[in-house]
């Protein structure tokens, strides 16, 4: 071959390498095949950190027995792409050449370099990059160049999985080019001060390529340039959230890049933008993305400061007049406009591998999702429209989420006869939620009830994504929403369970994912696959087990007996997977991942841990006859909902995805079963009352039961889309359109009971009942009181306490009831009033009124409907001798006759706060039923009216007791004129402070300061909690120093190749502008560069494009290319 | 079919069908249960222990008449000094709220005319630790009327037979010891109709007070039998009735509790066929189903004694059947008392005297009972359903005196008690003033005891008196130590024990009462 004489501008690759596989030999192998001849390679690699990583010194020899003169440096741990590519402006001098930015998964072809080079000249780019096509499947287009909208959303041009006809390879102005091959002027990349440090990964060439625009530089791709590229950085960085990441990178770079004047806009229509995202995610399938894009514009708040130096920074590169910039971006929004007209891939996992395969393109799952969430709405239009009724424990939120935080904080419970104790952590979560609803609680308090069954149906579809069938998902969305649990629950106020009922398909999914079990490969049934297993490493398997602690002790904060189900969820879990057959150690996982999940999540919840008993884990006891029996249980039949045997037919999924499932799908169906099986029987086993323990009820146990009838549906018809349709003809057939069938006919009960819109909840709860008929306390009024109810706990609105079988009881401090009330404080006056009923009970005495006084309890209710467990039609049985025993009672006065309940009045009640004297306050110092019973407690006056332990009461007092009837609690305080009273017991009980002298008295509660301690401790583990489990890092310094310690490696200067005798020397910082195109003469930038370039010949050859191979060298194989000339640095390759 | 599948299919299979065989088997759990409802009993002496005893009077008359008055007599029977609260109820309301002192072994006397002027006063008394018991004395021109105190209010009460023949008059005497207004509905039963009037529908007893209500103001006049029905709508009361007996062949006084509750036997001990003695029941049934009632004669020799198994006695419902054992009877002169069908009785309904209602006279079966005492029990294998009064009237020293008890009922347990005490005792020696029937086939003995300073002494001529099995003997009561004493009369055998005191005021005859059982 002749030999021309052309100089080659010296190209540096620089290739970063984290922890390559086996691809990287086809990576080198690639490079050492470029035809270009004056190619150089800096290998900046950086260390994994797992066990399993490839050394830094394996990739270094790997990378030299290759690339001989290759440098390969260490970066230490790996900084991201854009820390470790800016190296290259330290460890490179001089300007007159090209930067090849390379990832470790791509093979360009022998061409690429050279071609790059070419066009780059031809256009006069300042940036330039090669056609992707697929790693595995070269016919296949990756990118060809990407657009970009404002919102720095990429526009790809391309259609997903398109075939590479050469359709698209016409070089063409872009204005985003991957970083995976990128060639750079080394002029201009040192002008524009590299990559920006603050993007690790994604995103970094958005933002190089839009300032690169700003400077005025063309950005083409280059198409007949090819390199194959990989592009699994999810899979080999799950450490590192790619949405949420690239979410918050494209924000940074919009809020960046974005002129001043159009700024403000720009920040409202992102506003909007993400709202209709998150919307139309919800819909989709992306509602991550939408999350992600919330989450990113929220964080853009407080990297404000980072942002306007970055803005200052980049300003002096802005050469071109925004709107030309804005010329060369999409108009409108590329998200939305690429969800219409594009498909997703998915990874799978199959045997070993992980793959990546077009998801099924289907509209069913939107249609789906917007009707099962029509179908809420309109189940719900009442409660929407009019508020949650105070049905069950559907009480309110308070007015003030400020008053609920005090609550928790003050560590005071007035619930009951009121205690200090440690508040649940509900309390508070509540009180953050607020912030979302800008502290409407009424409409907090909708969203927070009725988003609980979407949260759970999202857990589920979430859960689902492990089967690739999207009939299999919709499946097992549509049976867990129709499930008669849902408006069973709505319809009887049962807010335990819509909490359960949104975490159970949380739990099992961030199980799941912790242990690693991921979607499976569809097309590897053959080889019986049990689990789409991937390994992770520890910091991401720490980083899932800490998203399961967030869940359980969510769930928790609410309702503790998600713990208990969540650890008999695990267990199950990994039953099912060793009666599967599947690996053992998936088992061990599960149930590792249990515990440790359950351990964080008790932990989120300290204080509140420590007031848990087993009967507050697993609720009210059931009392009297919880007997509902076989149909009721396995219909889920909670509440009222009509035709509900019908859900009958969804256990025919359990079996037939038994019968019919093959790998994976099995392992699920055995899972699925399990979880049938286990929670079954405890509900049925509960429900009889046959444990030796108590168990939660029977709803709450339900919930799995229909987690795992609903993956079972998806199992079978995930059976039988891959296992059973396409065989030849037998049972499996009929059994599968059988188990379609059964999944059809048993979601009609949770459809039908949609129809009322309020799901059958009753007109007048029993609540607002008797909160209608317990007086204010006006300032002047009798005094403050409590309530006392007593009857089947079913019936009370309260959590109660059991008296005996089919009796129990409750306290309510008076003002409106709240949610607040469904967390009772540990109830320390249980035994008083236990003793007082058994007084009564025993007809030991007609004066019990006297024996509840102290307590400050001035009502007593008896509920006999409400609605919902006891109707008119089908009333519940008192407990025998009740009425008759408080109506013989001579200072117990039946007060007013109400159908829905009985209602008593103690007429010798004594106010919550009173100042006791004469025979009364002597009294206080007796003890005992028998003292009590003979007291005279008629000397009692009010004072301290509507008193809290968040603010300070003033009352006027004379010499006697200030008496609190709440049990002892010395964290209460009394001061008369400043003067602190020491607290005593009164009645052996309650608290009492002896005052001799007249005076203004002070009364307030003192938070313990090992409470204030504690909530710091706990505030501390759930932002670590979320930190962990959310990869959010707080930079507590940035690095500054360099990342390789080495200095100068190479030097571009004069040491352009010469092939022909033909001066060097070519300056290729060409650009259209000409603003920072430099010739080698005296040119003013006011020149067209062209003219410079043109006195060049090979140039001139260029941009004639009239070479078909402009740079033909002749290359020695065995002499490498040269090294440069004597101002060359350059070095060993190691 | 996977091979993989077999054990979690043959798991998940075998455990959906255990679990339907399971769940199928539903055991039906006890109703829940508060307190007892069923403990109403008679008047009784409880075990102390509790908290606080308390009694209600039936009322005592007190309009400051000659000879009218009454008193309260707490009783002490232990060790302990016995404190307390008593509180007299009148119309207007509490007229004395005042502490008391029970010395150990003794009685305090509580005066309620003293401090009351209305028509009648009850008292209402709380004794702390529950020991103790309370009678009441009402004193009137036509006899003095012993009567226990009530343990227990109810929201039910009945009166099985009011008289008001010739200026006979029958007053209810309504309590309500509460602090709520009690709303009551009354209803009648006579000779010849029942009725619910409007006036007394929803008739209020204010908080803590009496209210009367004279039968013959309702225009039940001149009717030789009324049964009364006082159902609370709200709240629970004391129900007594105030009967003067003033001709008719009737001449007496009497204040005594009506019944708390329907039963299915009532036991009376004091029968007697003689010359010149009226005995009769009225039974009656204020339930809508009919009723038919078995009576046995009890305390007679074994021969003698009969029982009308093969021939109930047929009380239709919302009916009163008077029962004359020895057919000379001249007040109801037939076993049956008319009346309309319990459908109709709903409201005011008024038949003409001898008018037909529908139903047919029930013949009153045929007995043949030897002279003598005897004891009376009447029972029914219905529901509790019935109410049963004895009037007796004997002839005494050319005069006549009435008397009319309610019957006495087992405990609801079945329980029949062997000691029984008594705090209001004759002053005077009395002859018979103790009528003792042994329901148990077994020989016993009875002795009566006597609470001194001291404590409970047996009385030595009163010491192991022979009981003959299922009869009945009479005790006399002249030993001077046991006048004016609170006594114990202790049986060996299960016994009821009803006492005949003198009506004072120089009249002539008995006044019967009951002794208080003591609860086992």
């Amino acid at each position: 071959m002749e030999s021309e004489t052309h100089s080659a501008p010296p190209v540096v690759a620089v290739v970063v390498v984290h922890d390559p596989g086996d691809w990287f030999d086809e990576t080198l192998n690639a490079f050492a095949g470029q035809d270009y001849p004056n190619l150089r390679f800096l290998f900046l690699v950086g260390e994994g950190e797992s066990a399993s990583s490839v050394s830094f010194e394996t990739i270094a020899a790997t990378v030299t027995s290759r690339l001989p003169k290759a440098f390969v440096r260490s970066l230490g741990t790996n900084p991201g792409f854009a820390s470790a590519a800016n190296e290259v402006g330290r460890l490179v001098e001089g300007e007159n050449g090209f930067f090849l930015f390379c990832h470790d998964d791509i093979a360009p072809d022998p061409t690429a370099v050279r071609l790059m080079v070419e066009e780059l000249y031809r256009s006069n780019a300042g940036a330039v990059g090669p056609k992707f096509v697929e790693w595995d499947d070269p016919s296949v287009l990756r990118s060809v160049g990407l657009g970009l909208d404002r919102f720095g959303v990429i526009d790809q041009p391309i259609e997903r999985g398109e075939v590479d006809q050469e359709q698209h390879d016409g070089v063409r102005d872009v204005f985003v080019l991957p970083t995976a091959c990128l060639m750079v002027r080394a002029d201009l990349f040192r002008e524009l001060r590299g990559f920006d440090d603050a993007i690790n990964f994604y995103g970094e060439d958005i933002e190089f390529c839009w300032r690169m625009h700003h400077s005025g530089a063309r950005v083409v791709v280059a198409p007949s340039a090819r390199a194959r590229h990989r592009g699994l950085l999810s899979q080999r960085r799950p450490d590192v959230s790619d949405v949420r990441l690239a979410a918050r990178h494209r924000l940074r770079t919009v809020a960046t890049m974005t002129g001043a004047a159009r700024l403000p806009g720009r920040v409202l229509e992102l506003v909007l933008l993400t709202f209709v995202e998150l919307a139309v995610g919800l819909f989709t399938g992306r509602f991550k993305q939408g999350l992600a894009s919330l989450a990113a514009l929220v964080g853009l708040v407080p990297q404000v400061p980072s942002i306007i130096a970055r803005r200052r920074e980049v300003a002096s590169t802005r050469r071109v007049p925004e709107r030309e910039v804005l010329g060369l971006q999409q108009r409108g929004s590329a998200r939305l406009s690429s969800f219409f007209r594009t498909r997703d891939t998915a990874t799978y996992v199959g045997s070993g591998t992980s793959v990546r395969r077009w998801k099924e393109s289907t509209t069913a799952p939107a249609i789906t999702w917007i009707a099962v969430l029509i179908l809420v709405v309109i189940g719900s239009r009442t409660f929407v429209a009019d508020g949650i009724p105070m049905v069950g424990e559907f009480f309110p939120f308070p007015d003030s989420p400020r008053d609920l935080l005090e609550r928790y904080v003050s560590g005071w419970n007035p619930r009951g006869t009121g205690a200090t104790s440690p508040n649940p952590s509900g309390m508070a979560t509540i009180s953050m939620l607020s912030f979302a609803t800008l502290f409407r609680m009424g409409l907090l308090h909708t969203l927070f009830i009725v988003g609980l069954v979407v949260i759970g149906l999202v857990g589920l579809w979430k859960l689902a994504t492990v089967f690739p069938s999207t009939r299999a998902r919709i499946a097992a969305l549509v049976v867990y929403a129709a499930s008669p649990l849902v408006s069973g629950a709505f319809g009887t106020g049962s807010l335990h369970v819509l909490i359960v009922f949104a975490t159970v398909p949380w739990v099992v999914h961030t199980l799941r994912r912790s242990v690693g079990v991921e979607t499976a490969d569809p097309r590897t049934s053959e080889t019986d696959v049990a689990d789409g297993l991937v390994a992770l490493p520890w910091p991401e398997r720490l980083r899932r087990t800490a998203q399961i602690g967030l869940v359980v002790g969510l769930g928790a904060a609410f309702e503790p007996v998600v713990l208990v189900i969540s650890l008999m969820v695990g267990l199950l879990l990994a039953v099912g997977t060793l009666l599967a057959f599947a690996p053992w150690r998936t088992a061990a996982r599960y149930l590792v991942a249990t515990v440790t999940g359950t351990v964080i999540a008790v932990l989120l919840n300290i204080p509140w841990i420590t007031a848990w008993r087993w009967d507050a884990l697993v609720g009210p006891p059931p009392i009297g006859d919880p007997g509902r029996g076989i149909r009721s249980l396995a219909s889920f039949e909670i509440g009222p909902t009509n035709f509900v045997s019908l859900s009958l037919a969804l256990y025919l999924p359990v079996v037939a995805a038994l019968l019919l499932a093959r790998a994976w799908r099995l392992t699920w169906a055995v899972r699925a079963g399990v979880l049938v099986i286990g929670f079954g029987a405890l509900a049925v086993f509960g429900d009889q009352d046959r444990l030796p323990w108590a168990a939660p009820e029977a709803g709450l146990l339900l919930v799995p039961v229909a987690v795992g009838v609903a993956i079972s549906a998806a199992a079978s018809l995930a059976a039988f889309d891959l296992d059973v349709r396409g065989g030849s003809f037998g049972w499996r057939q009929p059994l599968g359109i059988a188990a379609s069938a059964a999944v059809m006919v048993g979601v009609i009960p949770g459809v039908l009971a949609v129809a009322p819109g309020d799901w059958n909840t009753p007109s007048s709860p029993l609540a607002e009942l008797v909160e209608a008929q317990l007086p204010s306390v006006p300032e002047d009024g009798p005094g403050d009181y409590s309530t006392l109810l007593i009857g089947d706990s079913r019936l009370l609105p309260v959590p109660s306490t059991e008296y005996r079988d089919g009796v129990s009881f409750a306290v309510l401090s008076d003002g409106n009831l709240d949610t607040a009330d469904q967390w009772p404080a540990t109830d320390r006056s249980e035994a008083t009033i236990v003793g007082a009923l058994d007084q009564i009970s025993s007809k030991s005495t007609q004066r019990a009124g006297r024996l509840l006084a102290p307590l400050g309890i001035r009502y007593i209710v008896v509920p006999e409907f409400d609605g919902v467990n006891s109707t008119t039609t089908d009333p519940m049985e008192l407990p025998e001798g009740l009425i008759s025993a408080l109506d013989e009672q001579l200072d117990i006065a039946s007060a007013v006759s109400i159908p829905t309940f009985g209602f008593f009045e103690n007429t010798s009640w004594l106010p919550t706060y009173a100042l006791l004297t004469g025979a009364t306050a002597d009294a206080s110092r007796t003890a005992g039923n028998a003292a009590l019973v003979r007291s005279d407690l008629s000397q009692a006056t009010p004072i301290f009216s509507g008193a809290n332990a968040q603010s300070d009461a003033t009352s006027g007092v004379t010499p006697g007791v200030v008496h609190l009837a709440i049990p002892f609690d010395d964290n209460w305080q009394l001061e008369v004129d400043g003067v602190g009273i020491e607290p005593r017991r009164a009645f052996g009980l309650t608290t009492a402070f002896d005052v001799e002298t007249a005076g203004v008295a002070t009364l307030s509660y003192v938070t313990p300061s090992t409470r204030s301690a504690v909530l710091g401790f706990q505030l501390v583990l759930w932002l670590a909690a979320f930190f962990v489990a959310t990869r959010v890092s707080v930079p507590l310094a940035r690095r500054r120093g360099p990342l390789v310690t080495d200095e100068t490696l190479i030097t571009f200067g004069d040491n352009m190749l010469i092939t022909d005798g033909l001066s060097a020397g070519i300056d290729p910082g060409l650009d259209i502008t000409g603003q920072i195109a430099r010739g080698l003469g005296e040119e003013s930038a006011d020149e067209p560069a062209f003219d410079s370039v043109d006195e060049h010949p090979w140039v001139d050859d260029l941009m004639a494009d009239a070479i078909e191979d402009p740079i033909t060298l002749t290359i020695d194989d065995e002499l490498p290319i040269e090294p440069p000339g004597p101002s060359s640095e350059l070095e060993d390759g190691r | 079919m996977s091979r993989r599948s077999l054990p979690g299919l043959v798991v998940i299979v075998l455990g959906l069908i255990g679990l339907v065989v399971v769940g199928r088997d539903v055991a039906e759990p006890p109703p829940p249960f508060f307190a007892s409802t069923g403990g109403t009993w008679m008047p009784a002496v409880g075990a102390s222990g509790a908290l606080t005893g308390s009694w209600y009077c039936p009322g005592v008359p007190t309009d400051g008449s000659d000879g009218v008055g009454g008193e309260v007599v707490v009783s002490n029977g232990e060790a302990a000094q016995i404190v307390g609260r008593y509180q007299i109820l009148t119309k207007d309301g509490v007229v004395a709220d005042e502490r008391f002192t029970v010395g150990s072994w003794s009685q305090t006397f509580i005066d309620v005319d003293a401090v009351s002027d209305a028509d009648f006063a009850s008292v209402v008394v709380e004794v702390e630790g529950g020991a103790g018991f309370v009678e009441q004395v009402a004193r009137h021109p036509l006899g003095d009327s012993v009567a226990a105190c009530s343990n227990d209010t109810s929201p039910r009460w009945y009166v099985a037979s009011g008289y008001t023949l010739e200026n006979s008059v029958e007053t209810l005497v309504l309590t309500n010891p509460f602090d709520e207004s009690v709303v009551a509905d009354l209803r009648f039963s006579t000779q010849n109709r029942q009725s619910q009037p409007d006036r007394f529908r929803g008739f209020i007893v204010p908080p803590r007070s009496v209210q009367t209500i004279p039968i013959a103001e309702l225009g039940a006049r001149d009717e030789p039998v009324i049964a009364v029905t006082v159902e609370a709508t709200a709240g629970r009361l004391v129900v007594a009735r105030a009967q003067e007996y003033r001709g008719g062949g009737r001449f007496g006084y009497d204040v005594s509790l009506g019944a708390p509750e329907l039963r299915d036997q009532w036991w009376f001990a004091d029968g007697e066929v003689a010359d010149g003695v009226d005995e009769t029941y009225s039974i009656y049934n204020p339930t809508d189903e009919e009723v038919e009632v078995t009576v046995f004669f009890g305390g007679l020799p074994l021969s003698a004694s009969t029982v009308n198994e093969g021939d109930p006695i047929v009380v239709p419902p919302l009916r009163v059947v008077v029962f004359d054992p020895t057919g000379s009877n001249s007040a109801g002169d037939s076993a049956v008392v008319d009346g309309e069908p319990a459908a109709d009785a709903v409201t005011d309904t008024t038949l003409a005297p001898g008018a037909d209602d529908g139903f047919g006279e029930f013949p009153a079966p045929t007995i043949d009972l030897p002279e003598g005492r005897h004891a009376t029990v009447f029972s029914t294998l219905s529901q509790p359903s019935i109410v049963v009064d004895r009037v007796i009237t004997r002839p005494v020293a050319g005069s006549i005196a009435t008397s009319v008890v309610m019957g006495a009922p087992p405990r609801p347990d079945g329980f029949v008690a062997n000691t029984w005490r008594m705090g209001v005792g004759p002053t005077e020696p009395t002859e018979r003033a103790l009528v003792i029937y042994n329901i148990d086939q077994a020989e016993a003995t009875v002795t009566v005891s006597v609470i001194g300073p001291d404590g409970p002494s047996a009385v030595p001529s009163l010491s192991d008196i022979a009981l003959p099995s299922g009869s009945i003997i009479t005790i006399d009561l002249v030993d001077s130590d046991v006048l004016g004493r609170e006594l114990i009369v202790t049986s060996t055998s299960r016994v009821f024990i009803e006492r005949l005191l003198p009506r004072n005021n120089d009249l002539p005859g008995r006044s019967g009462s009951w002794l208080l059982p003591v609860s086992g």
